[in-house]
């Protein structure tokens, strides 16, 4: 699960073979340009980061690959016409319907079968800790408890392609490795997953390639070159807490990890590279996350 | 599309936007029979002219009846925004037209009419009434904010093309000689409120074409309604 996919050495046009594939997609509102000669592609089983500020067209490109907007210039191949898409908006509108009611109306639609359809929201329900039957409507819920049934909707058919904008937006820690276990599984059964992301997620992150949308233009985070490590361009800061014995162990086995000590109080400041295992044995060593940020440009 | 129209139901019932258009609909009516009695066909084209006017009003809501984002999630699970859109005015359309057969039914039934209707004056004010029904959901379909950006001009264009629709015969006749063949292109309601107010002396042909020119005016007003967003698909004009 944790091996890392081939990354790609540029923003390529893919093969034919490919899920989807974009060629110089571009998308313009009137004289606004929000994104321009976007080609990507996307393999059975591959996932994908979307990164930018707001506004840098994330949402754009999710709903351009969705075929829910045109695009203003450019192709788009699909494998199939009746490609399996599975899309959760950035956030869910509150219905007056019970989150059973609703997710039985979207699988329908669908064309769902009835005992496959009731057997998967039980199956989803469970995975995201969500009570299947609750009398509860939807105008009731929390943010994160509305996050989680637009989760479910998305993920419904077991799509060929998810598309999730900000998916762990209003989760908690526990429902956020719940989604991610939920994701993991999907992409080992062959679902290709673009995820448009604002904060850092190592265990994503390390079996995705990341993108960045700058002024519009598409372009590839590649972590593991040595300019890249050099220069600090993408580092990540912890605070925590850590008991100095593990501290030492850590800096010995991460000595490119930058230290500043107070007590048991850390602040570290993390290549990109290497955050995945360093968080794992940051864990491991039973220490405890205060923040984590990514930084970038900053040496 | 039963699917679809089964959630659109939901959607429509729980929103309570059906309540404003069916309730000034329906006080109208009731408001109108409070006094007897009443011509047949005379207050059969009142009460499908009130319905043509209510049922753009509806089409207006159910078209807009869910959020953008939600609106994304059906499209992806229905898998065609044709579809989609299809289901939203049909069953606009099946909704306006039961307040029409109501307000077939309810004068007829309850004795506030100058006598009982045959069932051949039934059975057309029936239909004036659905295919009407149809003309307004088809007509308000355009007017909605997936291709106006701001909702008040939308409905404020609506409300004009609606005025124009009732108007045609007095603007066919003040438009200069050789000009009256665009009021082919306003909405045929005037052939059905002449066919009703007249209908004694008409033919049988004359009885069925504002019918067939209503559903034809509908249908292709909807078609052409389908293929534009289909060109847009769910591209706001505000975003």
């Amino acid at each position: 699960m944790n091996e890392r996919i081939k990354k790609k050495g540029a923003v390529d046009s893919g093969t034919a073979s490919s899920l989807i594939r974009l060629e110089q997609v571009g998308k313009s509102y009137g004289s606004r340009k929000v994104l321009s000669e976007i080609s990507l592609s996307l393999d059975r089983g591959e996932s994908l980061i979307l990164r930018g500020g707001n506004g840098s067209g994330k949402s754009t490109l999710l709903k351009i690959v969705a075929g829910i907007i045109p695009a203003s210039s450019g192709r788009i191949h699909r494998s199939s016409k009746q490609l399996q898409t599975g899309y959760a908006p950035d956030r869910l509108p509150k219905l007056r319907m019970t989150s059973e009611e609703y997710l039985i109306h979207m699988g329908r639609i669908a064309g769902m079968p009835t005992a496959a359809l009731t057997t998967r929201i039980e199956e989803l329900h469970e995975l995201l800790e969500l009570p299947a039957h609750s009398p509860s409507l939807l105008i009731h819920y929390s943010k994160g408890m509305l996050q989680k049934v637009n989760l479910m909707q998305a993920c419904l058919l077991r799509p060929a392609l998810l598309l999730l904008d900000e998916p762990f937006s209003g989760l908690d820690t526990a429902s956020s490795e719940k989604l991610l276990t939920l994701l993991h599984g999907l992409r080992a059964e062959g679902t290709a997953v673009i995820t448009a992301l604002h904060d850092p997620l190592p265990s994503w992150e390390s079996v995705s390639t990341t993108y960045r949308i700058r002024e519009g233009q598409l372009i590839l985070e590649e972590p593991n070159t040595d300019e890249a490590s050099n220069s600090g361009s993408v580092r990540y800061e912890l605070d925590g807490l850590l008991t100095e014995k593990a501290r030492e162990r850590l800096a010995v086995a991460f000595p490119r990890v930058d230290w500043t000590a107070a007590g048991n109080a850390v602040r570290c400041g993390i290549p990109s590279e290497d955050c995945h295992a360093f968080m794992r044995d940051f864990w491991q060593a039973e220490g405890i996350v205060l923040s984590l940020n990514r930084k970038e440009g900053e040496v | 599309m039963i699917a679809l129209l089964q959630y659109l139901h939901r959607c429509f019932m729980r929103s309570y936007r059906y309540g404003a258009p069916s309730f000034i609909y329906l006080a109208i009516l009731i408001l109108i029979y409070s006094s007897a009695p009443n011509p047949v066909m005379g207050s059969y084209a009142f009460s499908s002219s009130l319905l043509f006017v209510a049922a753009a009003a509806i089409g207006c809501l159910v078209m807009d009846v869910e959020a953008a984002n939600q609106e994304m999630a059906t499209l992806l699970h229905a898998r065609s925004l044709v579809r989609l859109s299809g289901a939203k005015l049909l069953y606009a359309w099946i909704f306006a037209s039961a307040l029409g057969l109501f307000a077939v039914i309810y004068p007829a039934l309850l004795g506030r009419l100058e006598r009982f209707p045959y069932m051949e004056e039934l059975g057309m004010a029936s239909l004036y009434h659905i295919s009407l029904a149809g003309l307004g959901v088809s007509l308000a379909g355009w007017f909605t904010v997936k291709l106006f950006e701001s909702r008040l001009y939308a409905v404020l264009i609506l409300c004009t093309w609606l005025a124009l629709a009732f108007g045609a015969g007095g603007i066919g006749n003040a438009l200069p000689e050789g000009w009256s063949w665009m009021t082919y292109i306003l909405p045929p309601l005037q052939l059905t409120l002449h066919a009703l107010t007249f209908y004694d002396e008409l033919g049988t042909g004359g009885k069925w074409l504002p019918v067939g020119a209503a559903l034809v005016y509908a249908a292709i007003s909807a078609a052409l309604l389908l293929w534009t967003l289909h060109r847009r698909r769910l591209d706001y004009p505000g975003e």
